[in-house]
């Protein structure tokens, strides 16, 4: 149901930006300290686990992230913080969160470049 | 039970606009693929590839008052049903017409004509929208044509099963006539589905290749959509034999299922139900088959996942089994994907000749069948299944056996 409102929210405009429920407009200037924060809270709320469940080391899979969930997940955290996650960048077998968040750290310091 | 032979094929995609070029494409393991033309550039990103229908002038097969009434949909659909019929010899004056249903197979519908009307409308803020718009993308369009173009006047429609729905047109098709409600059929398939959304849509889900399809192969990474048409003129063997007709194969067993599980993951389960089906409803052993065409997409959870249902099905037979994916030379063409593979299903049978899998650069140890890689081999192939596994987990397997 979630997802489905979340699908709807992009559908039909603004919404789909802040589908994840987090304020994305501020993280400039201290993204380094948030980024693994803000990752941490997406996840947790794509996995309905309490965020404390999420380690660094941690695969998607392992916290029961699968198949369409876990492209969600990507989906959301492009949307988030306004980058695009190239699909050599995620590992959907093996990745980590901490890579993920890598990742991410990337794409923000690319987009300042 | 009547039994179903085949004596017309008619097919159009990126590999030619007859069946003649297409499995003669197919039989030299040629490839359709290239960089996406039919999208203004400024608006693709990552080297967008397809493998897209080329040169092609719908007024070549199709009265001009018809043409802007189609969706390419429609305009493919229309000409490889008018190749298949006149393949056949079949011609539905008097009682006939009444007696032979259209069953097509379509993913999704009228989308370039969706597109570009949408487009007027949201981001051109058209005031006007153009009358025939709800007649082109309408789903049932490409069987409607058929049956005004032919004369056809017996059961006609249109299924939907993403990647599987020629493969369930196959299956509805032969049912009606085996069910005595019918003694012919029109069956295959449609897709015209390389527009910027559609490209855009199957990106998102991160299950497209940049390089190209690499189906069962190591380091594959993904899929590469595909455009066109197969249409098939289904009848009885009584029938064809009454008329002389040349017999291309017999359509000799359908298996469907669903996965009941997840909405894109596919299942071995499901896909390996699908396969014994067929081969129960053909009255085959596994030991029968030589061939399979296989879904084969190129993404990395289908090709593992439809090698273990194979091995599941076939047992000690599967690595005596020819197993291709031809999509790295049609492209993934959706719902027309079991329509343009039953083409070379019917070329194997009939020349012994199995098309190859292309692009292939390597064993990866969860694919561990014979995939014919990179050329055709000569072989007698007696019988052979045609598969396709959609997202939703809807599968459709068809087996064919020679005449």
């Amino acid at each position: 149901m979630a997802a489905l409102k979340k699908l709807r929210s992009c559908f039909y405009g603004q919404g789909a930006r802040s589908s994840s429920g987090l304020q994305s407009g501020d993280y400039w200037g201290h993204f380094m300290s948030n980024v693994q924060q803000e990752v941490f809270e997406i996840i947790s709320k794509q996995a309905k686990i309490d965020i404390g469940a999420i380690k660094l080391e941690s695969t998607l899979k392992d916290l029961g992230v699968a198949s369409l969930d876990a492209i969600e997940v990507i989906f959301d955290i492009e949307e988030h913080f306004n980058i695009n996650l190239p699909n050599e960048e995620v590992d959907f077998e093996s990745g980590t969160v901490g890579h993920l968040i890598e990742a991410v750290e990337r794409q923000l310091a690319q987009k300042t470049g | 039970m009547r039994r179903i032979v085949i004596t017309g094929m008619g097919g159009i995609c990126a590999l030619g606009h007859n069946t003649s070029d297409i499995w003669q494409a197919m039989a030299e393991g040629r490839s359709g693929i290239g960089p996406v033309h039919h999208i203004e550039a400024k608006y693709l990103r990552n080297n967008a590839i397809a493998a897209e229908i080329s040169d092609f002038d719908p007024l070549k097969y199709i009265d001009e008052a018809r043409v802007p009434f189609l969706d390419p949909l429609s305009q493919y659909a229309l000409v490889a049903a008018g190749e298949a019929i006149r393949q056949s010899g079949l011609d539905f004056r008097g009682e006939r017409a009444a007696r032979t249903a259209i069953v097509v197979g379509v993913g999704s519908a009228g989308e370039e004509t969706r597109e570009g009307l949408y487009r007027q409308l949201y981001a051109e803020q058209a005031s006007r929208f153009h009358p025939l718009g709800i007649v082109r993308i309408m789903s049932n369009a490409p069987a409607s044509h058929i049956s005004m173009v032919h004369g056809i006047t017996g059961p006609t429609f249109v299924v939907s099963s993403a990647c599987a729905s020629s493969n369930h047109a196959f299956a509805q098709a032969a049912m009606m006539i085996r069910a005595g409600l019918v003694d012919a059929a029109i069956a295959g398939g449609t897709e015209a589905c390389i527009t910027l959304g559609v490209l855009r849509a199957w990106e998102a889900m991160r299950v497209m290749a940049p390089d190209t399809c690499r189906p069962f192969s190591a380091k594959r990474r993904g899929m590469v959509l595909g455009e066109g048409s197969g249409i098939f003129v289904l009848e009885t063997l009584e029938s064809a034999q009454a008329r002389g007709a040349t017999i291309l194969a017999e359509l000799a067993g359908v298996g469907m299922s669903a996965d009941a599980g997840d909405i894109a993951a596919p299942s071995e389960v499901g896909a390996a139900t699908a396969m014994r089906l067929a081969l129960q409803d053909a009255g085959m052993q596994p030991a029968d088959v030589d061939y399979i065409n296989a879904h084969g997409t190129g993404t990395a959870a289908n090709d593992s996942t439809e090698t273990r249902a194979i091995h599941n099905v076939f047992g000690e037979h599967a690595p005596r089994l020819a197993v291709t994916s031809t999509k790295p030379m049609h492209g993934h063409a959706l719902g027309a994907a079991g329509a343009l593979e039953m083409i070379a299903v019917l070329g194997a049978l009939r020349d012994g000749i199995v098309p190859p899998t292309l692009n292939y650069l390597g064993p990866d140890p969860a694919c561990d069948l014979d995939y014919v890689p990179h050329e055709a081999r000569a072989m007698n192939v007696r019988a052979a299944l045609s598969n396709s596994f959609a997202f939703g987990g809807l599968n459709a397997v068809v087996a064919l056996r020679k005449p």
